[in-house]
Formats: structure tokens, sequence, C-alpha cells
């Protein structure tokens, strides 16, 4: 059952114990009773599936009111306080931060890097990359432009074989990416903005729902691509030496430190598998096109070595 | 350090790409290195066999192939210095 199938009181009702919900290899629940955060999780989370075994849930946050006027929050992740005294209306971008931290830290056996990631054709594209890079901009042009989304913030790969698990959230867009969005994919699903944040201005574009109903399915990496949104820059895909990628994608891992030589091993074997390029971009529609090339050529080229099939 | 004082290389994992930079961890300090030109000669002389300073200068130099001359003596006491304060090198018993 997903959440969208669930009657406004029904919704409700569970909100106040706990809703839970499984995205990719997590399940997390959320208690909460403030009717507007309740309605933003209904749009943003409608196609996710409902968790019911409160065995599995990997973090529970809860959401209550601070103060007497209730026109503030306090968000804990298993009893801990994350933020204090939110205001009301910053409420559902704080809960998503809070929900990317529910992620980020759990102790994991996977290699969880702070990165964007797409597939298509059975090929994963991951973009590492600090704040403010451009990733999810990049992201959100290209789950509307026939890549499925495995995860706006955090690439989880498989030591062993390094295959890449989806954990697809909304992806959160920031200031000038809002409008960009919103003139690139008309039919996307944007939610409220919300205005006034600690990073300015933010709105959350629902994923695809293929790429929700999917979020079962891995895939092999096949592209690392360190993004760098400029104004007026000439869209550019440079190769980018390998050593550069892995010192890239290891200063934003999550968990990189804590594997030890498993993360070592498993990075190693993550750049050994991708061709790594550098990304400069500020118009998304030669961005998109300039990824389907290399999409292309990828399936080109490894179907003339046989590698395919 | 004296000029006898022969140093190896700790035990490191290494990944090598067709770029310039080595990327090296060692397993002792949990940390990860990014490592070029003689830096990485140097850690891999001293992964071979124990050498002192003037063992491994030679070798250096011996091997040399980069851009200028190759490093001086103090230079290279220098670097000795530095890969031991990260923890790649040791002194050899």
């Amino acid at each position: 059952m997903i959440i969208g199938e669930l009657s406004r009181r029904e919704l409700t009702r569970r909100c106040r114990q706990g809703l839970a919900w499984r995205i990719g290899p997590f399940a997390i629940s959320v208690q909460v009773q403030a009717p507007l955060i309740i309605e933003n999780l209904a749009f943003l989370y409608a196609d996710y599936p409902i968790c019911d075994n409160a065995g599995i849930i990997d973090a529970f946050v809860t959401v209550r009111s601070a103060g007497l006027m209730g026109r503030h929050v306090d968000i804990r992740i298993d009893g801990r306080k994350m933020y204090c005294h939110v205001p009301m209306e910053q409420a559902v971008p704080v809960l998503e931060w809070t929900l990317n931290l529910c992620v980020f830290h759990q102790p994991s056996v996977f290699l969880l890097l702070h990165a964007a990631a797409v597939e298509r054709d059975g090929r994963v594209a991951i973009f590492p990359g600090e704040a403010g890079a451009g990733k999810s901009t990049l992201c959100a042009a290209l789950i509307h432009s026939g890549w499925r989304l495995m995860s706006d913030e955090v690439a989880v790969v498989r030591p062993g074989d390094q295959w890449i698990f989806p954990s697809p959230r909304p992806v959160s867009l920031k200031e000038e990416s809002i409008p960009l969005i919103k003139g690139f994919a008309p039919t996307s699903r944007l939610g409220r903005v919300w205005p006034g944040t600690a990073k300015g201005q933010l709105a959350h574009v629902v994923p695809p729902r293929e790429s929700i109903e999917r979020m079962g399915q891995g895939a092999a990496p096949a592209w690392i691509i360190c993004p760098n949104y400029q104004p007026d820059a000439k869209t550019s895909l440079q190769p980018c030496p390998k050593d550069l990628a892995f010192m890239q994608c290891a200063g934003n891992a999550f968990n990189y430190d804590v594997l030890g030589a498993v993360g070592f091993r498993t990075l190693s074997a993550l750049v050994d598998a991708c061709d790594c390029y550098a990304f400069t971009y500020c118009n998304l529609v030669d961005a998109v096109s300039r990824f389907q090339e290399l999409s292309d050529s990828y399936v080109g080229e490894h179907s003339a070595r046989g590698c395919l099939g | 350090m004296g000029s006898e004082t022969r140093y190896r290389s700790r035990i490191l994992d290494w990944r090598t790409w067709d770029s310039d930079g080595h990327v090296v961890y060692n397993p002792l300090s949990g940390d990860t290195h990014l490592l070029i030109g003689i830096s990485v000669s140097a850690l891999q002389e001293l992964a071979k066999a124990t050498c002192t300073a003037d063992e491994l200068m030679q070798l250096l130099v011996k091997a040399w192939r980069g851009d200028g001359p190759p490093p001086s003596m103090s230079q290279l006491n220098d670097l000795l210095a530095g890969l031991d304060e990260l923890g790649l090198i040791e002194v050899a018993p």
C-alpha cells in the first residue's frame, strides 16, 4: 500500500502514531500532528510504500510542538533533538533535512557517498559534489528526461560489486533552480516554495513514479561526473583523472572513514568501473543532450565489445 | 635522524590509474593520501627494501625522469620527515 491510498483521516491517524515508509534500503518513521506538515508529506511521499513492520525501521523521527502557540516545532531522531524551535513555515524543508540525516548517519555496510545518482539503460551516473555545485538541478532535469532517480543526496554503493542502490527522495531545489526546473519540465510535480530557510528559497520536486516503483532495483555504475553549474558557461564534459575523482568521492562520503579498508577498496573499484568527468553547464537542454550522447555512446561501445546480452 | 637511520614503508594499500597521482590507504591510521611525483617514487623504493637517506637518494637519482634537477639531500630529508609524520614510513629496526 502507498501513502497516497490512505484517506486523509487515516493518514492523520497514522502520522500521530508514527507513519513509516520505505526509501530504498531504508525505512523511516515520522510522528507528527501539525496539519501543514502532514499535508506536505502526503504530497511529497504519496507514491511511497508504507512500512508496517516496526522491527525494520532505521530511524524514528518525531515532530513536536515547541511553545504554546503551535508556531514552532522541535524535531528529533530516535529521541535526540536535532532541530529546536523551528518556525512552522520552515518545518517542511527542515524535516526533509532531518530525513537526510537519518540516512547519512546510518551505520551501514554500504559505502554512502554524498552524491546524486541517476540511471539509464542499466547504467548509473554518480554526481559527487559540495552543496551549490548544481548536482540537484542537473538531477531534476535528467529525471524528467528519461533517466531514473536513484538519489538526490546519497549514492548507496555495495562493497564487492559496487552495485548502486536507489534511495529516491524528493529532489531539493534552491533559489534560481526552482524557476529553471519549472521552465524545463512544466509537468514536474513541484511542491510549495518555502522562503527564508537557511539555504534561501527551497522547493521539492516529487520523483517520477517509476523511480519510486523501481526503488528495489539496483544498477551498475558507469560514470562519475563532477558537476559545476556556471552562469553563461558553455556546456563542457572533460575527462577527469581518476585519482582526483577518487579524492572527490572520498571527500564527499559519509562513512568512508568508518568503513576503513573496505571503504577504500570499494571506492577504488567504483572508480575503476567508471569513466570520470568534470562537467560544466548552464543550459539544461544542452546538459541533458550531452548526457544522452554519453549514454548512447556507452551502450553502443559496449554492444560492440560484446559486453551486453 | 642520523645518516645511518634506515627507513621502510609501512604496509599500504595503493591504487594507481593512468594519471600522475597515486592514492594510498594506510590501514594503521585509516587515512587516505593522494601522492604525486617524488613522494611516490620514494615510497615505492622504501616498499621494496629498507634504505638510508643516502641510499634512497642514489636510487631516486638513478631513476630520475622528471623535468628539472633531482631533489637535493635537504629536500629528500624534508620529504622523509613528512612521510614519517603522515605515518607512511617508519624507522626500520
